[in-house]
């Protein structure tokens, strides 16, 4: 059967995803935040230095714009500084990071106007850089793979928000449901309804590079 | 079983998040259905294709740049928020209850007209108050300076209050604030230095909004 073929694949392997025993799994932030709230300036700063790549990746990721999104990575941590004093350990600190990025997000997503994006993303496409990588995977099909992940990127970007968002937090920041449940206050369930219509909908957008990456995998 | 009903389940099934049974039901529609396994192969095909989008390069100074607007001032938490916090805590809920306590006592022993010239004219009443202040804990930011500075003049007093004087109290404030507010600046110039060298296309004009701010008024809060 081709599925068995397929699961040997190590381009579909599963992500690495941590097991979602929350909440006995303790939080390794939870020292730097106690330090925090008692006043040591440096432990935010320690926390900021930890949290700042996955915010802009998940920023840049819902907005598709490096610019916008390290303009929301800043407000971000600046809200978090606003508000994470009040965090008492309900959920792990990641996850109240997570929220608060996302929030941040979807509030930048709605003031812009939709037009300023779309010219912004077309300069970008033009330019030829919309995300570059810092270190390409395999420089020998990277030609190839910008491409398509140019278009990848795009289709998200076409994505309502909500749906964008558990599939970027489960398939590209590989948090397990429960927590996506926890970032976005809605049941698990939901969370498993959404993942499956944003992979529909990104599998017919990117219909020619499916056929062909299905093949590819196939043969 | 349906097609519909199977192909909601794909992602759960691709994911191995379903139970044996109905595992090997999808299995056994698979087997004979090649829509549906065509779709499962897409569906895995766009996962293989998220997954492999590349870590994004990060850019320079985000870090620094929020510490350094932090330090300016921003992303503080709204004052009335914060009093509310605050009130909520031990130290504050004792102060409120020593405060409600000494105008009561005042009103008790009649003589609030004294109490509510200067500060310098110590009634009764005042002393009582004082007396019923608790002594400070371990010292704090800038915004527990002056409170510190009040309550560690009590403390060594124990309900004495000849040698507590409103003046002494807000000198010392004034040099822990000069104090804090110094090394303060010192870390606005070393953020500011930072972006400078972190080589990012707005870290120069950010870092020279930072510079020409050094007389920043970090703590604005006066006693009265």
């Amino acid at each position: 059967m081709t599925y068995e073929l397929v699961e040997h694949n190590p381009a579909a392997a599963p992500i690495a995803r941590e097991v979602d025993t929350y909440p006995e799994i303790v939080d390794p932030d939870a020292e730097l935040v106690s330090r925090w709230q008692a006043g040591d300036a440096s432990a935010f700063e320690t926390l900021v230095r930890r949290h700042e790549r996955p915010v802009f990746r998940l920023a840049l990721r819902m907005l598709g714009n490096r610019e916008e999104a390290e303009d929301v990575t800043q407000e971000a941590l600046l809200s978090l500084h606003r508000h994470g004093r009040s965090f008492r350990g309900e959920s792990r600190f990641s996850t109240f990071v997570y929220r608060v990025a996302a929030n941040a997000a979807l509030n930048r997503r709605r003031t812009l106007g939709r037009s300023r994006a779309r010219e912004r993303l077309l300069a970008e496409r033009q330019t030829g850089g919309i995300d570059l990588p810092s270190s390409p995977r395999d420089p020998g099909d990277a030609a190839a793979g910008a491409q398509a992940q140019a278009r990848v990127h795009e289709a998200l970007q076409e994505l309502p928000p909500d749906l964008r968002l558990a599939v970027v937090l489960y398939d590209i920041e590989g948090m397990p449901y429960g927590e996506i449940a926890r970032v976005l206050e809605v049941p698990e369930g939901t969370v498993k309804s959404r993942i499956h219509r944003a992979r529909n909908a990104l599998r017919e957008r990117l219909r020619s590079f499916v056929t062909q990456e299905s093949e590819g995998v196939d043969s | 079983m349906k097609h519909s009903q199977i192909r909601a389940q794909l992602s759960e099934y691709l994911e191995r998040d379903l139970s044996g049974e109905g595992r090997a039901r999808i299995d056994a529609h698979l087997e004979d259905c090649l829509d549906c396994d065509r779709e499962l192969n897409e569906l895995r095909a766009t996962v293989s294709l998220l997954r492999r989008l590349p870590e994004p390069a990060l850019p320079p100074g985000i870090g620094t740049a929020v510490m350094a607007r932090i330090a300016l001032g921003e992303g503080r938490e709204a004052r009335v928020h914060s009093l509310l916090r605050r009130t909520a805590e031990p130290r504050f809920a004792a102060l409120l209850a020593a405060g409600l306590a000494g105008v009561f006592f005042l009103f008790q022993s009649g003589d609030i007209g004294l109490a509510t010239q200067t500060s310098r004219a110590v009634a009764p009443g005042t002393r009582a108050l004082v007396a019923a202040m608790p002594i400070a804990a371990e010292g704090g930011g800038s915004e527990d300076a002056w409170l510190n500075a009040r309550d560690s003049g009590l403390g060594s007093q124990a309900g004495v209050t000849s040698g507590f004087t409103p003046a002494a109290a807000y000198q010392q404030y004034r040099s822990q604030t000069r104090r804090q507010e110094a090394e303060r600046r010192a870390q606005i110039q070393e953020y500011a230095r930072q972006l400078r060298g972190a080589g990012h296309p707005n870290s120069a004009s950010l870092a020279s909004h930072f510079e020409a701010r050094p007389n920043v008024v970090l703590a604005d809060w006066q006693p009265r």
